[in-house]
């Protein structure tokens, strides 16, 4: 897809019109006037991996409340997969999974019953959990550890537990809150790699927020920079380098510095 | 438009979070009025609305109030005396960590009826014995709260103290007592609520004045009228005393510790 | 501190706990002695009245009474604390209509509860059960409350967006990591409940451990008050260490395992 923005400005000459995910003049206030969001307008596209980089304070967070149906906005609207959402003011059910930063698994029920419990909450009917299961583990090269105590595997693995709970629900929208910031950089370059395998199988929707310019740059379609709080969009750059992508890769670097520099300047932070 | 849902939502919920606080009252006042004729010896709500000029006028509600508080704050101050004795020397020495520890492990678990049996016994009526009750059941507590606190003196001022040989009253009164002031009084405010409650069961016994030997002479009546506005005049106290002297007090001297 | 050899500690503080208790036994019979001596019985005469009321039917029957009313108080003041603790931790609107009435309950005296219990119900064995409950529950209800608030708020977050139904929530995230409050609430329910179950008694009723000490209490018997004390904190401490210190002990174990 093309997209083409201007720097510093919020227009974004979109002509996708396969929108999966529209949000349109989004503006989320604190609840004392100041606000989270500041009138931002995104498309992503199904099947599409968007990271959003911003530094602290921008919003990120708000923006996945938002998407996850648990935050109705101040003004605006967003639509996923055609539907519109917060048509009634509440939060509602959004066919989401959600990976956070610390793999929030519960400690004292093993793997497998926690995703047992999300397959009951999201109402999947109970035939289709062994095989959801199994297959999710395996995609995710865990099936080893269907019966572990969360806290007894290593920190990757938890984060893969995290993700195959995310997936397992068969989620429209696979949201991602820095998920890999904790781990140490073996493990999370092992991560990212599979990350991007299972997307590529799945062709799930991803919305991954993320500190770190080089790993956007590394796993999505198309990174976005928002301004810090309150969030806007700074600019957006889309990511054609072909896959599968080396983490060194120069082109990746380059663009990298492209990246950094706008961020510096959107963020007031250039010399 | 979504703005206004959610606008009205949140007015919706501040609104709410004004009246909860009082849903248990208007329950309870609710509950009463319809269900009175049903119980023993409970009269309607306006039985004791009526009650409320004389009661005000004929009663001498300052006068008990005032023989309660006292025996609240001599029976708590006996209590905190004696309570940092203790605490400073359990802090001092396991051995009379041993020594004061059998007491506050048997005071605990005193209840508050043998208290006021015990000083009914040893004191007769008097308010000496209520003073005693208060004392004996608040020092364990007293002196648990205050040991933490005496133990965690500052090492390197204790060593200043060994190397100029100070001895125990100069020692405690520049050094540890500074330290724990802030724990004295946190605690004063803890055990508030509890030496009310452990002299109104004292008085119910061995007192011929203050709260409990009104709510005595109630019971003895079946009369719900008085036991409700003395609680009430009880209650007033209670929380007067706690939200408005102990508890900014309490704020007042935590507040150099607060920097730190 | 100087490295004081652990034995000689031992033997130290044994040695200290026993002179604290005979220190204990000289002050009475010295205050006997001296001031109340009519009203006050000496170490000796409560020996012996405890050995006799111990050989007792009579008095185990009231042990029976009093230890069934802390049975049932016990259980239930936790049912009804641990419930409504946790719809104060985990729910707002709760939380606002709760907090004035406990924090109110918490105040209110035990005579005032068993006043009011008589004056509702009449005199009888619901009533002093009753005031019973009624006074240990809003403790309860507190150790709950605070128990609740302390809990991992991330989890709530990720069963949120997950959309866990309540049951579910309260099962799988919320109890299970409360375990250790749900404990201490029991513990706190039934150390109340022994507390205030002679006092009600004492108030209230003819029969367990409280209403003897008044009986005899009337009767100018301290003796048999004492003894009946002396009775009274052997049972609380011997069926706190039978129950629930071994439970506590299995509690804390998987958790440094």
């Amino acid at each position: 897809m093309t997209t083409r923005t201007g720097p510093l400005t919020n227009e974004v000459a979109d002509t996708d019109t396969r929108a999966f995910i529209r949000i349109e003049d989004l503006s989320v206030s604190y609840g004392g006037g100041a606000l989270a969001l500041d009138r931002l307008r995104l498309t992503v596209a199904e099947g599409e991996f968007l990271c959003v980089c911003g530094p602290s304070g921008c919003g990120k967070s708000t923006l996945m409340q938002v998407l996850s149906g648990l935050l109705p906005p101040t003004t605006g609207t967003v639509e996923i997969a055609g539907r519109r959402l917060y048509a009634s003011g509440r939060p509602e059910y959004v066919g989401v999974g959600y990976v956070f930063q610390d793999h929030r698994l519960l400690p004292w029920r093993r793997v497998r019953a926690n995703l047992e419990i999300t397959l009951a909450a999201a109402g999947v009917p109970r035939e289709q959990w062994d095989e959801r299961i199994g297959r999710t583990l395996q995609m995710l090269q865990i099936e080893q550890f269907a019966n572990a105590w969360p806290l007894r595997l290593s920190g990757g693995q938890r984060q893969r537990a995290a993700i195959a709970r995310a997936l397992v629900v068969d989620p429209d929208v696979l949201l991602m809150d820095e998920p890999f910031s904790t781990l140490d950089e073996v493990t999370g370059r092992a991560l990212r790699t599979e990350l991007v395998e299972v997307w590529a199988r799945t062709r799930k929707t991803v919305v991954f927020v993320t500190h770190s310019i080089r790993e956007a740059l590394f796993l999505a379609d198309r990174v976005v920079l928002l301004t810090p709080g309150p969030g806007r969009l700074l600019e957006t750059f889309p990511v054609t380098v072909p896959r599968p992508r080396d983490y060194e890769d120069v082109e990746l670097a380059r663009l990298e510095q492209q990246v950094v520099e706008v961020a510096l300047r959107g963020w007031g932070m250039a010399r | 438009m979504t703005t206004n849902l959610s606008q009205r939502r949140r007015r919706r919920q501040r609104v709410l979070q004004v009246i909860l606080p009082w849903g248990s009252l208007i329950l309870l006042v609710a509950v009463w009025w319809l269900g009175y004729d049903r119980t023993r010896f409970i009269p309607p709500p306006s039985a004791v609305l009526a009650a409320v000029p004389e009661f005000v006028a004929d009663e001498d509600i300052v006068g008990n109030l005032l023989a309660s508080l006292g025996r609240v704050a001599v029976g708590l101050g006996i209590a905190m005396v004696v309570g940092t004795f203790a605490a400073l020397a359990m802090a001092s020495h396991p051995r009379w960590e041993a020594f004061f520890g059998t007491y506050v492990t048997v005071g605990f678990g005193i209840p508050g009826l043998a208290a006021a049996l015990f000083a009914l016994m040893i004191f007769g009526l008097s308010d000496t014995g209520v003073y005693a009750a208060i004392a004996a059941v608040t020092f364990p507590f007293v002196t648990t709260a205050l040991r933490s606190g005496a133990g965690a003196v500052d090492r390197q001022l204790v060593e200043m103290a060994n190397v100029y040989n100070y001895g125990f009253w100069r020692r405690h009164r520049h050094i540890t007592l500074p330290t724990i002031a802030p724990d004295f009084v946190s605690t004063v405010r803890n055990m508030h609520a509890l030496a009310w409650k452990i002299a109104i069961i004292a008085e119910v016994f061995l007192a011929r004045d203050g709260l409990g030997a009104e709510f005595k002479k109630a019971f003895d009546q079946f009369a719900l009228e008085p036991v409700v506005l003395w609680l009430t005049v009880f209650l007033l106290t209670l929380f007067g005393i706690e939200y408005g002297v102990l508890r900014p007090l309490d704020r007042f001297v935590h507040r150099w510790r607060a920097l730190t | 501190m100087s490295t004081v050899p652990v034995v000689s500690t031992l033997r130290t503080s044994g040695l200290m706990r026993l002179a604290a208790v005979a220190l204990l036994v000289v002050v009475w019979q010295a205050v006997v002695a001296t001031v109340a001596s009519e009203s006050l019985p000496t170490p000796l005469e409560v020996a012996v009245e405890l050995w006799q009321r111990a050989a007792s039917a009579e008095a185990w029957g009231h042990v029976v009474t009093t230890s069934w009313r802390v049975a049932v108080a016990t259980a239930a003041a936790t049912a009804v604390g641990v419930l409504l603790g946790i719809a104060m931790g985990v729910d707002r609107r709760a939380e606002a209509f709760l907090f004035p009435p406990v924090v109110v309950a918490l105040g209110v005296p035990g005579p005032v509860y068993i006043i009011m219990a008589i004056l509702i119900f009449g005199l009888g064995e619901v009533t002093t059960t009753l005031a019973l409950i009624a006074s240990v529950v809003p403790f309860v209800i507190n150790v709950v409350y605070e128990g609740v608030q302390s809990r991992d708020r991330r989890l709530d977050q990720m069963a949120r967006v997950y959309r866990y139904p309540t049951w579910s929530y309260l099962r799988h995230v919320l109890v299970a990591q409360s375990v250790p409050t749900l404990f201490s609430a029991l513990r706190t329910s039934f150390g109340m409940s022994w507390k205030l179950v002679v006092l009600m008694e004492a108030l209230s009723s003819s029969q367990g451990i409280g209403a003897r000490m008044v009986f005899h209490f009337r009767l100018l018997d301290p003796a048999a008050v004492v003894a009946y004390l002396a009775i009274f904190m052997v049972v609380m401490v011997v069926v706190d260490r039978l129950l629930f210190a071994p439970v506590e002990r299995h509690l804390l174990r998987w958790r440094d395992g």
